[in-house]
């Protein structure tokens, strides 16, 4: 085996991983979509209190918030086919790949996710701009839209960054179900060629740089949607990556 | 009336999403014709058996030996996936995969749940397995107390678990490790985070071999001296005897001797 770690095998190993960063990528794209989505509706549903509805949606983000991903991914990888087949006469066990299930499951978990952010943010804006948007004679629609929204992006803006730089983490367990991410891929050059460390380290590398990026993007976006012009904070906090 | 709109919006496209979703996975099922499909389910991380090659492709026995199974069976197309040991055998309980290769001995646990094969096509003979310079250890007797690595759902795993129930007073630490790389079992053993681990021969050759010098040795009578066959669900006897008969012919006419030779280094395929 030689020495634990060699940059020869480090840059070696370099094509063999990025190809497979578009896997990590496609499930964080669907899950930060479609997710986006399902939170939206979440979030509608507890608004309204929409009867039945608003029990199970409570149930549901307990259950997505309380239980490792890990699990949730074994759920639906292995349950979901076993309760969806018989009831609807499809063969999903069978036609959708390991990866659609992994699409699902971070789905379903980032919709959980996202609508606590949502709501928190929504409620977190005053009554009295509500009251302020209906005075003046806009709909409720209008109110929510022009004056509720953009207030409330800007409140759901740094959870929602974490959030996302969680999920990158987050989708490195794909690997169990058979889906090969750069994680897998790691793992799969460790067994094939006996050194692992050089491709974990890559990971890391990958990993770091996304985070960065993410961060470094809501960071600018934060300062873009901030409506008091500096005023307040001024948006000179500098870069977030140091302090947080 | 505009809100309203709003909600029938959001929800269609929801539903709309979802919809699209389920086609992704669903392009190959249409071209099905007299030929079955058979899904096999094998491992991505024991090498020389079955892990991903240098582009990411499957590789290694199970793969080349079930390759020419492939081109003896014309009824049958086989199409592989690949996932970590453990859930090999959970993907063929949930009826994800039709057969199961990952050197899978024999053992009661494993018979009344599965089909095996009536075919063997390695030998698996295991030792217990300790660090070079490790004190004596010959028996399982030696291990009670002491910590062994071994992965959940393996047949090792399930002799110890066998052993300990008779021995409940001073049972053996199996501490269950998946997925591991063979750096780590290495490691692991040389600097005692376990006292000794269950492997073939071949496996801890290979160990040394790529470690440079001996580090593992082997020690004592084989632990369980059995062999490996291709498992599949309780139903599917006819997938099994086709299968058995095409490795029978590969036995005949010297494939699966050479393919051992080939891709293990050395004819497993009877005896060691």
């Amino acid at each position: 085996m030689g020495k634990l770690f060699e940059w020869s095998r480090f840059f070696e190993n370099i094509p063999k991983i990025l190809p497979y960063l578009t896997v990590t990528f496609s499930i964080v794209f669907y899950a930060t979509f479609f997710g986006v989505l399902l939170a939206v509706f979440i979030v509608l549903i507890q608004i309204k209190k929409v009867r039945v509805l608003y029990q199970i949606s409570k149930v549901y983000i307990s259950f997505m918030r309380g239980t490792p991903m890990l699990v949730q991914l074994m759920l639906i990888y292995y349950g979901l086919p076993a309760i969806i087949d018989p009831l609807l006469g499809t063969s999903i066990n069978r036609d959708w790949s390991a990866v659609v299930f992994a699409y699902v499951t971070f789905i379903l978990n980032q919709g959980a996710f996202l609508s606590v952010i949502f709501y928190s943010a929504v409620t977190s804006i005053p009554y009295g701009q509500t009251e302020a948007g209906l005075s003046v004679g806009l709909t409720h629609y209008q109110t929510f839209i022009r004056i509720i929204l953009p207030q409330m992006i800007r409140v759901a803006l740094p959870p929602f960054g974490s959030d996302l730089v969680g999920l990158f983490q987050g989708s490195s367990l794909v690997f169990l179900i058979g889906v090969t991410d750069i994680m897998g891929r790691a793992k799969t050059i460790g067994s094939a060629t006996k050194h692992v460390l050089e491709a974990y380290v890559f990971d890391v590398i990958i990993y770091i740089i996304i985070s960065l990026a993410v961060r470094l993007l809501f960071w600018y976006l934060n300062k873009r949607l901030d409506y008091t012009n500096g005023r307040k904070t001024g948006g000179k906090e500098g870069i977030p990556w140091i302090s947080t | 009336m505009k809100r309203k709109k709003y909600v029938v919006a959001v929800s269609m496209l929801t539903i709309l999403s979802v919809a699209a979703l389920a086609g992704c996975g669903k392009k190959e099922a249409a071209s099905e014709s007299k030929v079955k499909k058979i899904v096999v389910g094998t491992g991505n991380s024991y090498e020389p058996y079955c892990y991903l090659d240098d582009k990411g492709n499957l590789a290694g026995y199970e793969y080349e030996v079930l390759k020419a199974v492939d081109d003896l069976l014309p009824q049958y197309e086989f199409e592989y996936k690949t996932s970590d040991f453990a859930n090999v055998l959970i993907s063929l309980d949930a009826g994800k995969i039709d057969l199961a290769a990952h050197q899978y001995e024999w053992n009661k646990e494993r018979d009344e749940k599965y089909l095996f094969g009536k075919e063997p096509y390695t030998t698996y003979v295991t030792y217990i397995t300790v660090a070079e310079n490790h004190p004596d250890i010959k028996s399982l007797d030696d291990l009670q107390g002491k910590k062994v690595k071994s992965s959940a759902g393996s047949n090792t795993s399930y002799i110890l678990e066998t052993y300990n129930k008779d021995h409940k007073d001073n049972p053996i630490k199996i501490e269950y490790v998946n997925n591991s790389t063979d750096e780590e079992t290495i490691t692991g053993l040389l600097n005692g985070v376990w006292d000794a681990t269950v492997m073939t021969k071949r496996d801890a050759d290979k160990l040394n071999k790529n470690y440079g010098k001996t580090a593992l040795k082997v020690t004592g009578d084989p632990v369980q001296t059995s062999s490996t066959y291709f498992v599949f669900s309780k139903k599917d006897t006819e997938l099994q005897g086709a299968v058995d008969g095409a490795l029978k012919q590969l036995k005949k006419d010297g494939k699966l001797k050479q393919l051992s030779i080939d891709v293990i280094g050395g004819d497993y395929t009877e005896s060691e």
